[in-house]
């Protein structure tokens, strides 16, 4: 038995530059649009408003790239891009599976460290390695309420992110001209037509991937990129249900592919009005809602109050951090008008307070763009009748275009801040 | 520069650009009671898969050569394999709710239960099994016919 420290204990005729350099451009696709898609998503919370909206209030430099206020339009935006960014990291997993396994005998490389290049080199590989699969894992397990990590998600995955991101760069920019010889050695559809039985190792390289004792091929190479390929659509297509409303019975393994019924208020719940402990009466008949203007100017107003108001119906999505999403029609009174019944026309941002006590996003911070979007809606009504409890009755945000967090559920106050 | 570091100066900027970003990084953390927490399992996620997960799959692997093709013999093996690989993979990646991990909060966050996500694993891996087994059974038939 060899230790795996002997290159002839790697006995894989596939291992080789050319295999590991097609998972690798592969990634060199799907990893940028990860960082991009995250790093909007980010940006989406208006991190700059404080409270709930930054949940990494350390962050320093790592968020100075945002410049701008979150948009709000399209309406799908937010929608699209954390769709494409939790159903991508998910194909992306047996790729970067695959892509460790055909370099794996460099991990266990005799001696470990031969001079200073090569030891600070592997340390980088670490951050590389540690932080995509960190990223992947804490990702999976979020989408599916498992928190046993026991930090914030938002805390770990974004610091991750950012290790991510530099021991990237550094990857690609050591690695980049390696792996363009390595895509030039043979054609690709060259080798789509050798079969198992013609598949040999490829010639040794310099990076010792390459096994120096071959076994026999099980499997050819166009075997070996089918199922990977093949795995990656598997775990796609049984998860692209969650953000896509018809298909959502497809997604038979998501926590968001259930359905819950056929009624107007029967779509995806998140946080149920059961888990925010307020006695149902408190919806009732006493609820108010309290308007708190810029100048000190205030209203209090019963849902009848607001049911008078011009009622605006607009189709806009719910799409969550996590990934899924769901459009319904939403009816309700736009927050601009509400803004201008306590002088908040003008308004820089507004404080949103849930009637939920305590919880992560029981208050959220909106913008002054997102007041005076025309899609931006207190919702009274869905699909044309009341919300219902778990949906935020008596009243909920709604806003184009951001994460499904921003929506508060059971809004009682409105705090419109001083104009700039 | 060779000889002492062994690699060209772009190596060494190039490395040392990941390293003090990384030390960046890490100093916004540093007053966050998370970050050990956080360290252990970005240190950890790369043991548990470089040194115990992929080489237990190895192994098992390994342990299937038997079935592989030989001549005038349509093996079973890869047969075996990409049901396996695939089923697996779904389990590693959807655990928390086939195994009903976080039954708890997903009931208070959707109001749903856990309950279906096994039975639903268990068929696809069924079905994924039937198909495998059945491109085999035509592969076995074509060879029988040829020979």
């Amino acid at each position: 038995m060899l230790l795996p420290t002997d290159p002839r204990s790697w006995r894989s005729p596939l291992r080789g530059p050319w295999l590991t350099s097609v998972f690798a451009v592969v990634l060199l696709v799907g990893l940028p649009l990860m960082i991009v898609t995250g790093l909007l998503s980010y940006a989406a919370y208006d991190p700059s408003l404080g409270g709930s909206n930054d949940q990494t209030p350390e962050a320093g430099l790592l968020a100075s790239y945002i410049w701008f206020d979150w948009f709000t339009s399209p309406s799908w935006l937010y929608r699209l891009n954390q769709g494409t960014h939790v159903l991508l990291g998910l194909a992306l997993i047996p790729l970067v599976l695959a892509k460790l396994w055909s370099v794996a005998p460099k991990l266990f490389e005799w001696p470990p460290v031969a001079s200073v290049a090569q030891a600070l080199e592997r340390l980088s590989i670490l951050l590389l390695v540690g932080s995509i699969l960190f990223l992947l894992l804490t990702g999976v397990m979020n989408i599916q309420y498992d928190y046993a990590f026991g930090f914030s998600f938002y805390t770990g995955h974004f610091y991750a992110a950012w290790v991510f991101i530099a021991a990237f760069a550094t990857h690609v920019a050591l690695k980049l001209p390696t792996m363009i010889r390595a895509l030039r050695s043979r054609s690709f559809t060259g080798e789509l037509r050798i079969s198992t039985a013609d598949t040999v190792a490829e010639p040794m390289d310099p990076d010792h991937l390459v096994s120096p004792d071959p076994a026999e091929a099980t499997v050819s190479r166009r075997g070996a990129l089918a199922l990977v390929g093949g795995s990656s659509l598997t775990l796609l297509a049984l998860s692209i249900g969650q953000s896509v409303d018809p298909l959502r019975p497809t997604a038979l393994l998501s926590p968001r592919g259930r359905s819950y019924g056929d009624g107007p208020n029967d779509f995806q719940v998140n946080t149920t009005f059961a888990e925010i402990g307020v006695d149902p009466t408190q919806t009732g008949s006493s609820w108010r809602l309290r308007l708190e203007g810029p100048d000190g100017q205030s209203r209090v107003l019963r849902r009848e109050d607001l049911l008078t108001m011009a009622m605006v119906t607009e189709q806009l999505p719910i799409a969550c951090v996590e990934g899924w999403s769901t459009s319904q029609l939403w009816t309700g009174v736009q927050l601009r008008e509400l803004a201008a019944l306590v002088g908040g026309r003008d308004a820089e941002s507004v404080f949103v307070e849930s009637m939920q006590r305590g919880g992560a996003f029981s208050t959220m911070s909106l913008t002054g763009k997102q007041i005076r979007a025309d899609k931006t809606l207190l919702a009274l009504k869905v699909n044309g009748v009341d919300l219902s409890l778990d949906h935020g009755f008596p009243a909920r945000m709604i806003i184009p275009a951001a994460p499904g967090v921003r929506n508060t559920k059971w809004v009682e106050r409105l705090t419109f801040g001083r104009p700039a | 520069m060779k000889r002492l570091y062994g690699a060209s100066p772009w190596h060494l900027l190039s490395v040392l650009a990941a390293l003090l970003f990384t030390a960046y990084v890490v100093s916004r953390l540093a007053d966050n009671p998370s970050l050990l927490r956080i360290a252990v399992w970005f240190v950890g996620a790369a043991i548990v898969w470089d040194l115990v997960a992929g080489p237990l799959i190895a192994l098992a692997d390994r342990l299937l050569l038997p079935l592989r093709s030989r001549p005038r013999r349509v093996g079973l093996l890869n047969h075996v394999r990409v049901p396996a690989l695939l089923s697996l993979l779904l389990l590693f990646v959807w655990s928390p709710v086939i195994l009903q991990r976080s039954e708890q909060t997903f009931q208070r966050k959707a109001g749903l239960t856990q309950d279906p996500y096994l039975e639903r694993w268990l068929i696809i891996t069924a079905v994924l099994v039937l198909l495998s087994a059945g491109v085999y059974a035509v592969r076995f038939a074509r060879a029988g016919r040829a020979a």
